[in-house]
């Protein structure tokens, strides 16, 4: 078998079917597809066990709720295919997705490979993107620094092919949401090179339900976390230290974006604290390597004030 | 087996769009199709592309010929093509997802060999949706016609819809095809794929319709193209076409009159539309060719026998009838060239590529921001600024510089949701209409004010009109609507306001041209002030305003003040003027909230007097009077545009009337106090507007206080303000709003 595609399922029955129907139709047809039911209280489950009476590609696994994470990892752990991707369940794939993907890897040699994506609000049209459809392969530095600035690669599971010796035994951060800010960066080390593509063949849906577009919740503060994590590799990995700088802004402008978002939305919590700790320890190793004037002030505005003091000197200081 | 579709794609040059087109075949939920690309000779990177997405995915095809023109590059993909079915797709258009599947369907439902779907103009630059082309009510709920129904109504469908003309959005069989020995005539320059289409009606069984959007044709506005080219011949090529439709449609004598009307108006439609051509050329014709080639033009034996015998002429050509038949050369260039030239205001363009650059700059300034401008960019890019907005507002500094991009994108959307149809047209064609022109859509609220208070109070007075619509932000479009949808009878309305004279010149321009335009309508100017400044502009519109107001033989003004009302006797003779208050009065009524504190509404536009100073001092003697110190400006934070404006003029009224009093140097702080009994202060701004306002209408109430610009006055103004209990109005009470329509009618 040539391809696992690990699908996490949690009460998307208005979805599902949609989603399952592209992955059925690719073009490319030595699969497995993996339904991950992490414990749907609606029919999602049962809708997933008729898809693979269907079907005798398709498995199901039901488990107790655990979060995308953790539904992914359980996919993961049983995928017997040379190659994985994921698809979420609110989204939907055309259908030569996996056949363009595993052709970029195998013609260039990459063991990893990216396409564009569509986002998907009312109707496609509207989205539909330009793109050149061309192929390029990338180091993996450079792949880090395209997510960085939201290029053409980006930090998401689902629009990607990985061998399974690139997955390792790296996995999604349980519990936790921007999961792909934590393991992307994670992957392309792993894999050294990665062919990127220049067509759209994923269709984000983005009307899903309780995205985490929608207000800002403490959960949210784990960004915070994912971009620490980044920025640390960054100074110990000698071939990413040209990204530290980007990084280091980028660190600080999700901090303190997400801090005021705190404030604003009136979130008190002891992860509040937890991030706030962990910032003001980091802070002299950033002054170290360099931190701009502003992002200074910023700090320095943290360690001596009250938080709800702070965000007005941080709109001012960042604003423009 | 499944069925194989064959999409031929003929590409020239088309790399600016070759991507989104492309993509969309990709996205097909309708696997098995092959995609046969024919490269035409290209000299941009349309054949890199082409062959990236061959390598990409197998079913694309690319075949590279020497340019030989777009009906040999279709006829080459068809020679190439291994499907059952053939779908032609132009290289800058995009269909839905859901096309292949969808036509597929109805095929293996109906069996008739060519399935359509309708076509909707969008711009893809623009990211936007224009009208459909082909209205799905048209056909009834008929989803197939059988042969001989389509014959009958063959040219209905190609008049009323033009889904007949181009290969656009229409599954053919290629067995039908093949047989009936279909190909696109090379020799044409113009019609090719209709006269393919005609070939290949004769051997279908049939037509089955999908009723649904499955074609987008990008039809970029391509507003600042500087030169035009008309093509050689465009009108005898036309011409050409339509006699070659005559005779695909039979017998004449034995065909439906409905259809022979169709007929007729296609000529009319397409000889006008050639004539439009000609006149848009800009430098490669001389105006002397180009009387020569309409002369000739107005000489066609076909376009003659088309104009007499058409039963109506449809815009933007109605009145183009006379002119052609009676070869008036001369006027048809000058009313052609007018229709041109005049725009209510420039069409937003390049919107997108301004937004964007504005952000590269701040990424620039601002380098922790790049991720997220990065981001924004491309939302900007592939779904437009508006959802950009809704997606990352708010966005500090760069975000003002956005809002004001954005308040256009709005604008621009607006108006293109607002287009109408042609039975829309017709339909209000027939009616008596009360048209309300020049209406408020932008941020103050006092102009929302008016324009409500106008919607309201001609409602309520003109009960059997029917009312209709046009602001200022209306554009070029909308205004040709107008003079398609006029009737004999309408009265045309211009809002009421400050905007008279020279301080506003768009908006005079604008009275003027309607004032010009119409002059046989009877045409009301709503309660306005009038200031021309004594300066070399304010004598220069003056003259241009008097020429054209004393020449309507049916206009009144209505002013809002003494001095508006010689100025007008003095330089407007011919205007009927009657002295009347500022409509928003009508909006008055008793308002029972608790009140307290004291509202500053100040303004800081060009027509502001109050110096830094004087603005400390008067809060500071605010402040000793009441703790509570609210502001406001009467500016709303968004457009209003009509569909907002009576909830936000509420809420600006409510806050009035919350406020023991008001402090104001606005006309509309000191209207908005009036009207919700707020007793109020009130300075005087730079123009006449308040001052003369007061004097005509409210000098009488115990309720307003006008101190000029003497703020030592302020205290005293003051607390008499606040001790007021019971305000009243006793002239302004006596003001004939209810009048209006008499005092128009001279009763």
């Amino acid at each position: 078998m040539k391809i696992s595609v690990v699908v996490p399922v949690y009460n998307v029955k208005n979805d599902l079917e949609k989603c399952v129907d592209s992955i059925r139709r690719q073009t490319f047809s030595d699969i497995e597809i993996i339904l991950v039911d992490d414990g749907s209280t609606d029919e999602s489950g049962a809708m997933c066990d008729r898809f693979a009476l269907e079907d005798d590609r398709i498995r199901v696994i039901h488990k107790e709720n655990g979060g995308l994470s953790s539904a992914r990892n359980a996919g993961i752990d049983v995928a017997q295919g040379e190659y994985i991707a994921f698809v979420d369940s609110d989204d939907w794939i055309d259908s030569g997705m996996l056949q363009t993907l595993l052709r970029a890897c195998e013609q260039t040699g990459a063991p990893m490979s990216e396409c564009s994506f569509r986002n998907v609000y009312a109707d496609h049209y509207a989205e539909e993107t330009r793109c050149d459809g061309s192929r390029t392969v990338v180091t993996a530095a450079e792949a880090i620094e395209s997510n960085l600035d939201w290029r053409t690669l980006k930090p998401v599971a689902w629009n990607k092919l990985y061998r399974r010796d690139v997955i390792g035994d790296i996995r999604y951060p349980n519990g936790r949401v921007h999961e792909d800010e934590f393991t992307t960066h994670r992957y392309y080390l792993a894999a050294g090179k990665i062919a990127y593509v220049d067509v759209s063949l994923y269709n984000y849906n983005k009307q899903r339900d309780g995205s985490i577009t929608a207000a800002f919740k403490v959960k949210n503060l784990d960004k915070c976390d994912a971009m620490l994590e980044k920025l640390r590799l960054m100074w110990s990995t000698p071939s990413l230290s040209a990204l530290e700088g980007k990084m280091a802004g980028i660190y600080c402008y999700v901090l303190f974006t997400s801090l005021s978002a705190c404030v604003k939305n009136r979130i008190k919590h002891q992860r509040v604290d937890e991030v706030i700790r962990q910032a003001l320890e980091v802070y002299p190793e950033l002054r170290r390597h360099g931190l701009s004037r502003r992002y200074q002030l910023c700090f320095e505005a943290l360690r001596r004030l009250p938080l709800k003091s702070c965000t007005g000197i941080w709109k001012k200081l960042m604003g423009g | 087996m499944e069925q194989l579709i064959s999409v031929i794609v003929p590409i020239y040059n088309a790399e600016k769009y070759l991507g989104y087109c492309l993509n969309s075949i990709v996205s097909q939920t309708y696997p098995h199709w092959e995609a046969i690309l024919v490269n035409d000779g290209s000299k941009d990177s349309s054949l890199d592309i082409c062959q990236n997405y061959a390598q990409a995915d197998e079913r694309f095809q690319v075949i590279s010929i020497p340019n030989g023109g777009v009906s040999n590059a279709r006829n080459t993909g068809v020679a190439a093509a291994k499907g059952d079915y053939f779908f032609f797709l132009d290289s800058d258009d995009v269909i839905t997802e859901d096309a292949l599947e969808c036509l597929l369907k109805l095929e293996q439902e109906y069996r008739t060999g060519l399935a359509v779907g309708d076509v909707q103009l969008a711009d893809f630059d623009r990211k936007c949706r224009l009208e459909a082309r082909l209205c799905a009510d048209w056909t009834g709920d008929k989803r197939c016609w059988s042969r001989q129904e389509f014959a009958q109504n063959k040219m209905r469908l190609i008049w009323h819809t033009s889904m007949l003309e181009g290969p656009y959005c229409k599954l053919y069989s290629a067995r039908i095809w093949r047989e009936a020995g279909v190909s696109f005539p090379t020799e044409l320059s113009l019609g090719e794929d209709l006269m393919a289409n005609l070939a290949f009606f004769d051997h279908c069984s049939g037509i089955a319709f999908a009723k649904k959007t499955l074609h987008y044709y990008n039809n970029p506005q391509q507003s600042n193209s500087l030169s035009h080219k008309y093509r050689a011949d465009l009108f005898g090529n036309k011409m050409l076409l339509c006699q070659a439709l005559r005779t695909h449609l039979g017998d004449w004598s034995r065909l439906d009159p409905q259809e022979q009307d169709c007929f007729y108006k296609y000529v009319v439609h397409s000889g006008c539309c050639a004539v439009q051509e000609l006149l848009k050329d800009t430098d490669h014709l001389t105006d002397e060719a180009k009387k020569a080639e309409l002369s000739q033009i107005a000489q066609h034996a076909l376009l003659r026998e088309s104009l007499e015998n058409v039963s109506k002429v449809e815009p933007p050509f109605l009145s183009w009838k006379p002119l052609i038949l009676e070869n008036r050369v001369d006027e048809l260039m000058k009313h052609a060239s007018r229709q041109q030239k005049s725009r209510l205001r420039p069409c937003v363009s390049g919107v997108k590529q301004t937004a964007c650059a504005v952000l590269r700059k701040t990424a620039r300034l601002v380098p922790p921001l790049s991720g997220k401008i990065n981001r924004l960019e491309e939302t900007i890019r592939v779904r437009g600024v508006k959802a950009a907005y809704a997606e990352y507002w708010p966005f500090g500094r760069t975000g003002r510089k956005l809002n004001q991009i954005l308040e256009e994108v709005q604008r621009t959307s607006a108006n293109l949701q607002r287009q109408m149809t042609l039975n829309e047209i017709n339909e209000l064609r027939q009616k008596k209409k009360a048209v309300l022109i020049a209406t408020s859509e932008h941020a103050n609220i006092g102009d929302a004010a008016i324009s409500l208070a106008a919607q309201y109070l001609i409602g309520e007075l003109y009960p059997e009109y029917h009312q209709v619509e046009f602001s200022t932000y209306e554009d070029e479009q909308r205004y040709e609507y107008l003079q398609a949808i006029i009737h004999p009878q309408d009265i045309l309305f211009l809002n009421g306001g400050g905007n008279m004279g020279s301080l506003y010149p768009e908006e005079e321009a604008l009275h003027r041209r309607i004032v010009q335009d119409f002059p046989n309508h009877k045409i009301v100017v709503l309660p306005q002030t009038i200031d021309f400044e004594p300066n070399e502009n304010g004598r220069r519109e003056l003259a241009l305003s008097r020429q054209v107001y004393n020449s309507h033989p049916d206009l009144t003004f209505f002013l809002r003040g003494q001095k508006s009302m010689d100025f007008t006797r003095e330089h407007f003779p011919h205007v009927h003027a009657v002295l009347m208050p500022d409509l928003v009065f009508h909006l008055r009524r008793n308002y029972h909230f608790e009140r307290t504190g004291i509202l500053l509404c100040l303004r800081d536009d060009k027509e502001g007097v109050l110096s830094g100073e004087d603005s400390q001092t008067l809060l500071q003697t605010a402040q000793r009077f009441a703790p509570q110190i609210d502001r406001c400006s009467n500016m709303a934070d968004c457009m209003v545009t009509r569909d907002k404006r009576a909830s936000v003029v509420n809420e600006e009224l409510k806050r009035h009337a919350r406020h023991r009093a008001v402090i104001t140097d606005r006309l509309h702080g000191m209207i908005f106090a009036v009207v919700t009994g707020t007793p109020v202060v009130v300075f005087k701004s730079s123009n006449q507007k308040i001052e003369e306002f007061y004097h005509a209408f409210l000098h009488d109430s115990n309720a307003v206080f006008y101190i000029g610009n003497d703020m030592d006055r302020l205290p005293e103004a003051l607390e008499q303000a606040l001790a007021v209990t019971q305000p009243v109005y006793p002239l302004l009470d006596k003001a004939p709003l209810k009048q209006l329509r008499n005092l128009i009618e001279r009763n």
